[in-house]
């Protein structure tokens, strides 16, 4: 079947192209040079933008934390079925269902999970399988559990990192590794109650530095195509960019990936001592070509924070909004679910204003990317109004006519004129993260790819035009039409084919046994279990 | 070999199918309630909307369970976790059989990163414990009063409140707890109602102050729960949730399964999972479960297995695959063709 979406305006970074033309799909695929045939469907994309379908990096989406924090509020899910676009968390797109049905209607078609813990590996997939339409993709956590800080203190060699960290990275079908406050969780276990980059986990003497560069590098010669995405020690405390800044200065020309670094923005200055140090930390990331980021942007509402830093949202329960958390010790990995409401207060006001900053003043769209760190810093349906914000500095100024002006005054954000154009827009959310992630089949236009296309008629309210795209395509298939889901397609969630060695398994099989008294299969389980026809796609690793 | 059954009489599977949807259809307020695994939940939700059905889990302690997060939240750890670094553990209550594995591992093993500290197990109203934890558990004695009011009175005289009655044994545990690297309290639903769990939950927080503490909190049913967490992620709510408005919706009072039953609002009950239910008069009673015999009074027997399937792992604090092979149909798959031949029903909008 050849389905023709013409004379759009093209706008695809990764190819060059900018301007009005048409975009042919056949099977699935785009197909560049259809030669001179006649399309068996054509749609009139006149008036619109045409871009791939967009990617997002980092939004927490499915998995244990997720799931309780749905558990812990369901007031919130009923106040959208009843009075919908009046109520907090109106828009959080709470069930499975609606994650897939409002992600596809503002034109995205592949959302990574961030942070999936490998011992509930299991139920991250049931989930993130039971999601519509998307592809799904989702990194593993390491960093604060016993086996790795065991194989650090004990001086095991690199080969036998890696090997452990191929087996995780296999047997949870992530597509990449990630670390949360490397062995915060851990010393958390252990009473510690602050815990920074080159402190040291007491029973393990291995200090978090130690654990990223580890990681950093099992990730890297491993060849998995994402480096290792790192949210670091200290997030959310005044002063917290020194953290950052440290731990950038540690990438040490290997790639690395800092999450959501408007949470360590922050400097001491003022009377509060809270105050934007967005813009040293650009400079930071300005000048280190191996740093990537994605910004965690706040938007102002209720929203429920979702993190793998226990210690970190420890701290934060007193703050809970309304007053109820949950704080959970893990196996390795812990969590913590901590609803909070972000006002045009001096502290909401300042994080809105970082948030902007980091995006305004980090010159190189493929090296920032666009995210709220959903739900943290605001639900992913606060996309929309983002997009708006960046692409117009008018919108900025108005937004901050109803801030607080003190906090405003601890930024540059006034100061600033750049608007994001369409094409750094399209490189943002499309070109960019299908490198960073080494997606090469999407995030592009170009022959072969797979046909995630989103088309958005052309509005000058930013807002409105990617909030509801005319069209979606997802491999080929129409799926969204005039902002309504017009198909529920299931996806695949995508995944890394790294090849663990079998003496790691063997080794493995041990410890379990003799730490828990339990078959590694509690630990690991077969595709069917997912409950999908064909589950996974797979992504390869660098050769 | 016989495996369905309309009333008493044997049925082929497809006839007792078609019944179950000819009840589903005429009826005013379908209910299911379910204790299974993920795809029988799946199927059943899928169901639900379809049949504007209210769905639910039959068990209590499933309930309490839901209303600790649903109220308050908590401090909880992972099993596994908990035998690796707990050096005090105080189990709080009766536990269900599901747990009783867990307990002796906690009772026969010493925690490896506990610092090298040794394990002390002290218990409080938790009925007949196994052998080997009974003979290594320190009793403390709430004598008559309530699991809710011997947890109120552990906070109290931690906090080192007076209180009007005391807890026999406690200095030993106060003492334990002073010097602990980290506590376990060892709980359920099936033993404890919401309000303990919370009081349980107000002692783990004020235990943190000072030392690190959290709670293992096993499920009442392991499939129950199971069940209660694909609801979360599947409709957005946990158990109860009713499809009956087109939307989904959750009121843990209003739609609960054992009052619409009891109280005669429900007309069809369809039931999924292995405890034993008997219907009141009134009521058609649907049942899929791994049975060899009719359900008395049953209108519909279905004789399901479960094949390879993924269930709640009160142990491995989540969801574990578990592989095998059965004849019968799985209860997701009876459900399911249930499903196709119930009439389209409007759709609720995404
Ligand atoms: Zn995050």
């Amino acid at each position: 079947m050849l389905t023709l979406i013409k004379g759009g305006h093209v706008v695809d970074p990764a190819s060059g192209r900018n301007g009005v033309g048409d975009v042919w799909i056949e099977d699935g695929r785009i197909n560049a040079a259809p030669e001179s045939r006649e399309p068996d469907e054509s749609f009139d994309a006149s008036g619109c933008i045409v871009m791939a379908g967009a990617i997002d990096i980092h939004s927490h989406i499915g998995g244990g934390n997720v799931n309780t924090a749905r558990l812990l509020l369901p007031e919130y899910h009923k106040a959208h079925l009843l009075r919908p676009n009046a109520t907090p968390l109106s828009n959080l797109g709470w069930s499975t269902h609606q994650t897939g049905c409002l992600y596809a209607q503002m034109g995205f078609t592949t959302v990574v999970e961030p942070a999936m813990s490998p011992a509930n590996a299991l139920h991250t997939h049931l989930e993130l399988a039971d999601i519509p339409i998307i592809d799904r993709g989702t990194l593993a956590i390491l960093g604060n559990d016993d086996f790795l800080l065991s194989l650090i203190r004990d001086n095991a060699s690199p080969d036998m990192i890696e090997d452990y960290v191929a087996w995780t990275v296999a047997s949870a079908r992530a597509l990449g590794v990630k670390t949360i406050n490397a062995g915060g969780s851990a010393a958390f276990k252990e009473n510690v109650r602050t815990f920074s980059f080159d402190d040291e986990v007491p029973s393990y003497g291995v200090s978090s530095r130690r654990i990223v560069k580890t990681l950093q590098t099992a990730v890297a010669s491993l060849g998995i195509p994402h480096p290792l995405h790192v949210h670091c020690n200290n997030l959310g405390v005044p002063g917290s960019f020194e953290t950052a800044a440290t731990t950038m200065g540690a990438a040490e020309g290997v790639p690395m990936h800092l999450a959501h670094l408007q949470f360590y923005g922050y400097g001491t200055e003022g009377k509060r001592r809270f105050s934007s140090a967005a813009a040293q930390l650009a400079e930071i990331v300005n000048a280190s070509p191996e740093i990537t980021i994605d910004v965690g942007q706040v938007m102002f509402g209720q929203t429920v924070t979702i993190s793998s830093d226990a210690l970190r949202q420890f701290a934060a329960r007193g703050s809970a909004r309304p007053k109820k958390s949950v704080i959970y010790d893990g196996e390795g990995n812990g969590g913590g679910i901590v609803p909070f409401a972000y006002k045009n207060d001096y502290y909401g006001s300042l994080q809105w204003a970082v948030g902007l900053e980091l995006f305004l003043l980090i010159n190189d769209p493929w090296r920032v990317f666009f995210t709220t760190d959903h739900p943290n810093g605001a639900p992913f349906t606060a996309y929309p109004a983002l997009f708006k914000l960046l692409m117009s500095r008018e919108a900025r100024r108005e937004a901050m006519e109803n801030l607080n002006p003190q906090a405003l005054k601890h930024t540059t954000l006034g100061s600033l004129d750049r608007e994001y154009s369409l094409e750094e827009v399209a490189i943002m959310t499309r070109a960019a993260p299908s490198k960073l992630l080494g997606l090469a089949d999407r995030g592009h236009l170009g022959d072969g790819a797979v046909a995630d296309v989103a088309v958005y008629r052309r509005d000058e309210d930013a807002e409105r035009m990617f909030g509801a795209a005319e069209l979606v395509f997802k491999n080929g298939e129409l799926v969204v039409r005039q902002g309504e889901v017009v198909s529920l397609r299931p996806g695949k969630t995508l995944r890394v084919a790294t090849q663990p060695d079998k003496a790691i398994v063997k080794k493995l099989e041990g410890y379990h046994q003799q730490r828990y008294g339990l078959s590694l299969d509690w630990f690991d389980f077969p595709d069917w279990a997912v409950g999908r026809d064909e589950p996974f796609g797979e992504v390869p690793c660098r050769t | 070999m016989t495996v369905a059954w309309i009333g008493n009489r044997d049925a082929q599977v497809p006839l007792a199918i078609e019944h179950a949807t000819a009840l589903l259809v005429k009826s005013r307020c379908p209910v299911i309630t379910l204790d299974t695994d993920v795809d029988a939940t799946r199927a059943a939700l899928a169901l639900a909307r379809r049949a504007g059905a209210v769905c639910d889990t039959l068990s209590d302690g499933v309930r309490q369970e839901t209303a600790l997060f649903t109220s308050s939240g908590g401090m909880f750890i992972a099993p596994t976790e908990a035998i690796r670094r707990a050096d005090v553990v105080l189990i709080v209550g009766t536990l269900p059989p599901s747990a009783m594995e867990f307990l002796q591992k906690l009772a026969q093993t010493e925690p490896d990163l506990a610092g090298g500290k040794s394990r002390t197990v002290f218990s409080l109203a938790s009925g007949d414990l196994p052998d080997e934890v009974a003979k290594v558990a320190r009793v403390i004695s709430a004598r008559d009063t309530s699991v809710s009011g011997a947890a109120a009175l552990l906070r109290s005289m931690h906090a080192v409140r007076r209180t009007a009655v005391s807890l026999e044994g406690f200095e030993e545990l106060g003492a334990a707890l002073a010097e602990a690297r980290f506590v376990a309290i060892v709980c359920s639903g099936h033993g404890c109602d919401a309000l303990a769990l919370e009081m349980l939950q107000g002692f783990v927080s004020d235990l943190n102050t000072s030392v690190r503490a959290s709670m293992v909190l096993w499920p009442a049913s392991e499939r129950g729960w199971g069940s209660a967490l694909v609801s979360t992620w599947n409709a957005g709510f946990p158990l109860p949730v009713s499809f009956q408005s087109g939307v989904a919706e959750h009121d843990p009072r209003r739609f609960r399964a054992s009052r619409l039953i009891e109280e005669g609002e429900a007309d069809v009950w369809l039931h999924v999972g292995s405890e034993p239910v008997s219907p009141p008069d009134g009521i058609e009673l649907i049942v899929l479960a791994d049975v060899a015999n009719p359900i008395d009074r049953a209108a519909v027997t279905i004789a399901t297995a479960e094949h390879d399937s993924v269930v709640f792992s009160g142990m491995a604090g989540t969801f574990v695959a578990k592989a095998a092979e059965a004849s019968a149909p799985s209860a997701a798959s009876v459900l399911s063709q249930i499903l196709e031949q119930l009439p389209e029903r409007e759709v609720a909008p995404c």
